[in-house]
């Protein structure tokens, strides 16, 4: 150790706002080997799934669009998205989502960032961005590589709607693309649930695993004809409120529905998570 | 903040933890620009009492002031509560630019200075996870200055440190007090705080027990204690002089004595024929008050306390 650093003049320092905390949560997370594996997932995984259906003649005929996956490359992205809703997309978001507060226990580094001029409510919301930030990320890359494995392999054939109608490729990309994008409130659900569990349980085991024991068991409860209202109040619903884009005559009440739901989840997790980090004494990590 | 108002002013607090008191109505008082210890044994609730100054554990009771400010505010102040941790994938110069960046103002164009008080400019670019505890004991030190603080807290600056790098670390402190820097740091040394210290704070089972300056500290210090192989033991007791208490113990004898009473005491023992063959320091007199204070009830032992719940 040498000279003691020169000292300027001491005024009160400027509260860094949440966007510093944004910021650094998204430099850490490109610095993180898990992050890094599941955009690898999100971009090649639906390219594999499309190798593997085009070596075999069978197609996957119990999942929507299903047996369409050879005849229309429309059909690959419906697809990917029907099996992603049932467990991936709970998985993929909550590896970030289910680690982000609880990984400072983990490091024993809350110490470290709440005695900078930062309060708790910043970290907060800098943090929750940036989880938000990498579900919507990891959805829309692995949407957008399902489109793109289903047209560049199989085809920009159009596709045969739920009501029987053809639909025009250019038609066809509009429905794939708004069905991702009515697919991300649940995912925000999801991710919010993440947030919850990873300030609550202060595990990463628990925050990382808990969304995806969750959305096992609401797919459960709705396979075993759980009542409607139930159904109705399960974030995994959500998941196929896109159904409903595909008739001759569109419905959109299942998505305003899943929007409510969804809404509903995310308001009472991030706010119960953000008033456990508010009162919480920092004692260990 | 004026000149002469404290840099902390605490009082009545407590902080309890399911069944277990941690801190028990504990008044604390750092003057500014001035070194002050706080030592205590395990469990003495030194660190509880440093995390709520620092915000992190809110006190059940009490109020706390830092630098003239009320309700948690940090400005000017930084510091480390038991071990400083960082992302181990990160380097350290990554994680002070982090630190940086919460902190805002000028705080980045302090990152490589600040490296460099500390030792650390060659290795900053290494991962974190990869530094010994030495090294991230430092790298703690480093993301303190980046807050050129007016106030630095820090619990137990010198654990996991090598010789050298205590020395280092005691010299580093001391100089951010010449610089006016006020420093509030837990130890369980009584050594290193004797040596950097102004006052100190002497903490047993959440309450304080003692709180004074090291002069009316050492006071109140009883006799040093010595551990003493003779030739001759029997004898040896039998030539203790007035202001020399000896007793056995264990396979020698324990001496209680001023050093000019233990030397004339050495020296009666050499003219009778009575042969030292070991004489050290057992405890310092800081030391044995400080074992009194904190191993035993001190008001039934009449300890004086200077404040105290």
């Amino acid at each position: 150790m040498t000279a003691v650093a020169e000292r300027t003049e001491t005024r009160p320092a400027a509260r860094a706002g949440a966007w510093v905390v944004y910021r650094w949560e998204l430099i850490k997370l490109s610095r993180q080997v898990k992050a890094q594996v599941v955009f690898g997932l999100c971009l090649l995984a639906p390219f594999l799934f499309v190798a593997a259906l085009n070596v075999q003649s069978n197609t996957p005929q119990d999942t929507l669009f299903g047996r369409w996956v050879h005849d229309s490359g429309f059909s690959v992205p419906l697809v990917v998205l029907g099996f992603a809703g049932q467990w991936a997309l709970p998985a993929v978001t909550s590896v970030v989502a289910g680690d982000i507060f609880a990984c400072e226990d983990r490091y024993g580094t809350w110490k470290t960032i709440l005695t900078r001029s930062c309060g708790r409510s910043q970290i907060f919301a800098g943090k929750t961005l940036a989880a938000l930030t990498f579900s919507v990320a990891a959805t829309v890359l692995l949407g957008l590589s399902s489109l793109a494995a289903g047209v560049l392999v199989v085809g920009r054939q159009p596709l045969i709607g739920l009501s029987g109608t053809l639909l025009s490729p250019g038609h066809s990309t509009v429905l794939v693309l708004e069905s991702w994008a009515a697919t991300l409130l649940p995912v925000l659900g999801f991710t919010a649930l993440g947030l919850l569990l990873s300030v609550a349980s202060r595990s990463s085991a628990v925050g990382v695993g808990g969304p995806v024991v969750v959305g096992l068991v609401m797919q459960l409860a709705s396979l075993v004809n759980a009542p409607a209202a139930v159904r109705a109040l399960l974030l995994t619903t959500p998941f196929g409120a896109w159904h409903g884009l595909f008739t001759a005559t569109p419905f959109y009440g299942p998505l305003v529905q899943g929007a409510i739901v969804c809404a509903g989840y995310f308001v009472l997790c991030v706010g119960g998570a953000y008033a456990l980090l508010r009162r919480r004494d920092i004692t260990g990590g | 903040m004026a000149d002469n108002q404290p840099a902390v002013e605490a009082h009545g607090l407590v902080k309890r933890f399911e069944d277990t008191t941690a801190v028990a109505g504990v008044d604390l008082r750092v003057g500014p620009g001035r070194v002050h210890g706080m030592v205590g044994p395990n469990g003495a609730g030194k660190t509880t009492l440093l995390t709520m100054l620092m915000g992190l554990v809110r006190p059940d009771a009490g109020t706390i002031r830092i630098l003239g400010q009320q309700g948690g505010s940090l400005d000017g102040v930084a510091g480390f509560v038991e071990a400083p941790r960082f992302y181990p994938y990160l380097s350290g110069r990554r994680n002070l630019a982090l630190l940086a960046d919460l902190d805002g103002g000028g705080a980045r164009a302090r990152i490589d200075t600040s490296l460099e008080v500390v030792g650390l400019s060659d290795s900053a670019g290494a991962r974190v996870g990869g530094y010994s505890v030495g090294m991230r004991q430092r790298l703690g030190i480093a993301a303190a200055l980046l807050r050129d603080p007016r106030l630095l807290i820090l619990d137990e600056p010198a654990s996991g440190l090598d010789p050298a790098g205590m020395r280092d670390m005691r010299a580093l402190i001391a100089r951010l007090a010449e610089d006016g820097v006020t420093v509030l740091l837990s130890s369980h040394d009584m050594d290193e705080v004797e040596d950097l210290c102004d006052d100190v704070t002497i903490m047993r089972a959440g309450q304080v027990v003692f709180d004074g300056t090291m002069d009316e500290l050492r006071d109140k210090a009883p006799d040093p204690a010595f551990r003493l192989a003779t030739s001759d033991d029997e004898r040896a007791l039998a030539l203790a002089g007035p202001g020399v208490e000896v007793r056995a113990e264990g396979d020698g004898l324990l001496v209680h004595a001023q050093r000019e009473q233990l030397d004339a005491y050495v020296i009666a023992l050499g003219r009778d024929g009575v042969a030292v063959r070991r004489l050290d320091l057992e405890s310092s007199a800081l030391k044995a008050l400080f074992f009194r204070l904190t191993e035993s009830d001190a008001e039934e032992r009449g300890v004086p306390t200077k404040e105290g719940p």
